[in-house]
């Protein structure tokens, strides 16, 4: 089984974010739930489609500023080997709608920022998300 | 388990049904100077019960058969209308049949409803 560590790398169209911290990827769904007249639990949850939320943390401030909500553009993330032998791992999210950048400055820890992102998909069954390992 | 007709038309997803008030028609008659006033009891006429729920099919196909289902018996006969709790309304015609939100796909496809239907006495 690959292991994987370090983030070598991690952009968002154009921009490079440089001393990256972590790169969290959530695919979810909303449950839908329903029930009757004469039921006290749910008898049938449906679910919403798949949202694919990213949350990226760096201390890049610079190249966190330079970004604005509502930019769209592909997410790629290069993650190294834990072996010599073994290849990295790249990811990629296209239609990446950056949705929020938080920038915290704290009095005794390094300056922080969270980038989160929404993934779009083309077509309602084009899924934005691939993984593979490097070549 | 509801029933209209002595049919699950709904048993494929949850839904509710609320009976409204009873409809009494009055004749209200007042006159210049006089307290109170005439009224004329004309009759009971009817009440609507409202439905809400949603169908759910293994297909789109089976969603819509389920609606068309529903929709033949918008034929105004009376029928018998029974709800989950085994609440009986007798003499129940279906007026409105609607749904609410496109089909859509989740754990297999769904869509909502909205049904009205009117009982009479």
């Amino acid at each position: 089984m690959a292991r994987y560590t370090s983030i070598q790398s991690v952009g968002f169209g154009a921009v490079s974010l440089s001393l990256p911290l972590s790169v969290r990827i959530t695919r979810k769904v909303e449950p839908v739930a329903g029930a009757g007249d004469n039921d006290v639990f749910a008898i049938s949850v449906q679910i919403t489609p798949v949202t694919i939320l990213t949350e990226v943390r760096t201390r890049d401030m610079a190249a966190a500023d330079s970004l604005s909500p509502g930019e769209q553009g592909t997410l790629t993330l290069t993650s190294g080997p834990t072996e010599n032998d073994q290849a990295g791992r790249v990811i990629a999210l296209t239609g990446a709608v950056l949705t929020a950048v938080e920038l915290d400055y704290d009095q005794s820890a390094m300056a922080m920022a969270t980038l989160r992102f929404v993934a779009e998909a083309t077509a309602g069954d084009s899924d934005p998300f691939s993984a593979e390992d490097e070549t | 388990m509801s029933t209209f007709g002595g049919e699950d038309l709904f048993g494929s997803g949850p839904n509710s049904i609320r009976p409204c008030a009873w409809e009494r028609q009055l004749q209200r008659r007042g006159f210049a100077g006089i307290d109170g006033e005439l009224v004329l009891d004309l009759g009971l006429r009817s009440r609507a019960i409202q439905q809400s729920g949603r169908l759910e099919g293994v297909s789109a196909a089976a969603v819509a058969g389920l609606t068309e289902a529903i929709e033949a018996y918008q034929d105004g006969e009376p029928h018998v209308l029974i709800d989950d709790h085994g609440r009986m309304y007798a003499s129940v015609i279906l007026e409105e049949f609607e749904t609410t939100t496109p089909i859509k796909r989740g754990r297999g496809f769904w869509c909502e409803y909205a049904a009205r239907y009117r009982q009479l006495p």
